[in-house]
């Protein structure tokens, strides 16, 4: 277990020291700001007759989960497979006193900890813009913050994927590409192939919906428990049994 | 002395049909063995496999008197190593590329870190960005991170590669201080035969896959003017040639 923890904490102090994630999450503020920035001039312009106030964390959260969060998981676990094995890093992580299977699920949890770093770090940027702007509600910012920490559950599915990918694939911008590309598909599939894109990890994206105010019987919620949790599984194990065999 | 790597009947095949055929191979407690051979000949594969790289297809190998396999935390606790190019990321600093490895063993002081460091004389360049390193500080640096945790067995592959005279004695003279004080063994690999045989006390030599040689360098230099004639004649014996 040490060993894990110790594997997890250089990992992330790994993806820590790259600067792209730091203007990635800055990017995302700066939209955040826009967006309140954007409500408060369409209010002046309207002299107050449109007033839009808007539950800020609730509202940049649909950029979140189906934007930026897949983009940093693409990236943070290209950084820690694809492009490791490209530069010949890899093996330092695979010749220290841990195990592959170790080694496979402390990166994993390391691009976790980065997601769950922005989701706070994102909510605590759009809790200070509704104090700024004076539309602030205690329980509205409590329930929005649950919302945040319950969407980072089907993230795990989402790092399963990308680790996939990542085992399979040659280069890191053919893992990236394939990350991209294939997560675009399963979101279309999401939309427009009825039923079986409702079956696929990634329209879970929003798993709070399901437990906040959802009024749906428990037989629907534990079936789509079980098909993201059958995912994580799926997609773990499969990307386990190739790393373990793959010559480093 | 006890064994400290046991290898028996290794092999391990590439895609391609090369790899390593049968290989059985002891270091024992205190030994600096080297792997002489020409580009190709397996060296580096045999050491990805005793550090868990490669994944081999038949064979047993014991570290420790323990099977790799079954106890590969417990034995890679005890283990250094330098394989082909030094794995180093280049956006940190010596510094903190040190402390990266140091941070998946847990409880190395820093001392330790600037330590090895001193040691082959990167302590003022600590601070710099190891991407930005020349090709013998990069080995330089890899080195440092083989001896970061004064393990009790070092696998070095081609590890004077790309240092200079005063750098290549200077590592020599490491390791055999670190096999009289600590009692460190080392698999060391090399295709040039004059620096195994100013470093190592027992010579393996692969030939396409194969060990066809195993002897202790005392043996070796015994009949032969230097291990570069030895090594001639084990691979014209090898080839079916007569040997004058």
């Amino acid at each position: 277990m040490s060993g894990l923890i110790l594997g997890m904490k250089n990992e992330f102090y790994k993806i820590l020291h790259r600067k792209k994630y730091i203007v990635l999450f800055a990017i995302g503020a700066l939209i955040c700001i826009g967006r309140l920035g954007g409500g408060m001039l369409i209010s002046k312009i309207s002299s107050g007759i449109v007033d839009i106030q808007t539950n800020m964390p609730l509202g940049m959260m649909r950029l979140m989960t189906d934007i930026l969060a897949p983009l940093i998981i693409f990236m943070a676990v290209t950084d820690l497979f694809a492009s490791e094995i490209q530069e010949d890093t890899l093996k330092t992580a695979i010749m220290a006193p841990i195990t592959r299977a170790k080694v496979l699920v402390s990166k994993a949890a390391a691009v976790f900890l980065l997601c769950a770093a922005y989701y706070i770090g994102y909510y605590l940027v759009c809790l200070i813009l509704q104090i700024i702007s004076g539309n602030v509600n205690a329980s509205v910012m409590t329930a929005a913050f649950g919302a945040y920490m319950l969407d980072l559950m089907p993230l795990i599915a989402v790092i399963g994927f990308a680790v996939l990918i990542n085992m399979i694939s040659k280069s890191p911008s053919l893992a990236m590409l394939l990350c991209i590309a294939v997560y675009v598909i399963f979101k279309y599939m999401e939309y427009y192939v009825s039923p079986m894109g409702q079956m696929l990890f990634t329209s879970y994206s929003q798993w709070h919906k399901l437990w906040m105010g959802s009024l749906l019987p428990f037989r629907s919620m534990a079936a789509k428990v079980g098909i993201l949790s059958g995912s994580v599984l799926i997609l773990y194990t499969i990307s386990y049994i190739i790393f373990d065999r793959k010559d480093i | 002395m006890s064994d400290v790597i046991s290898i028996s009947r290794l092999t391990k095949l590439y895609r391609n049909g090369r790899g390593i055929k049968n290989i059985s191979l002891t270091v024992e407690e205190g030994d600096i063995v080297g792997l002489l051979g020409p580009n190709g000949s397996g060296k580096t594969t045999i050491m990805k496999c005793i550090l868990g790289l490669n994944r081999f297809s038949q064979g047993e190998i014991k570290v420790f008197g323990k099977d790799l396999n079954d106890n590969f935390e417990e034995i890679m606790r005890e283990v250094g190593a330098l394989v082909e190019a030094p794995a180093i990321h280049k956006d940190l600093s010596a510094y903190q590329n040190l402390a990266l490895r140091a941070g998946i063993y847990g409880g190395v002081p820093q001392a330790r870190i600037e330590r090895v460091l001193d040691m082959v004389h990167l302590l003022q360049y600590k601070k710099d960005k190891a991407g930005r390193f020349s090709l013998g500080m990069k080995q330089r640096l890899g080195l440092a991170s083989a001896f970061l945790t004064e393990p009790k067995l070092m696998i070095l592959d081609e590890p004077v590669n790309g240092l200079d005279i005063e750098g290549v004695v200077e590592v020599r003279e490491i390791i055999k201080r670190m096999r009289d004080e600590k009692g460190a063994s080392f698999l060391i690999s090399s295709h040039m035969a004059g620096e195994i045989e100013k470093t190592c006390n027992k010579v393996a030599v692969m030939y396409e896959g194969e060990l066809i040689a195993f002897e202790t360098t005392e043996n070796a230099l015994r009949l032969h003017p230097s291990l570069e004639d030895y090594f001639l004649d084990v691979v014209k014996e090898k080839r079916g040639e007569v040997i004058i």
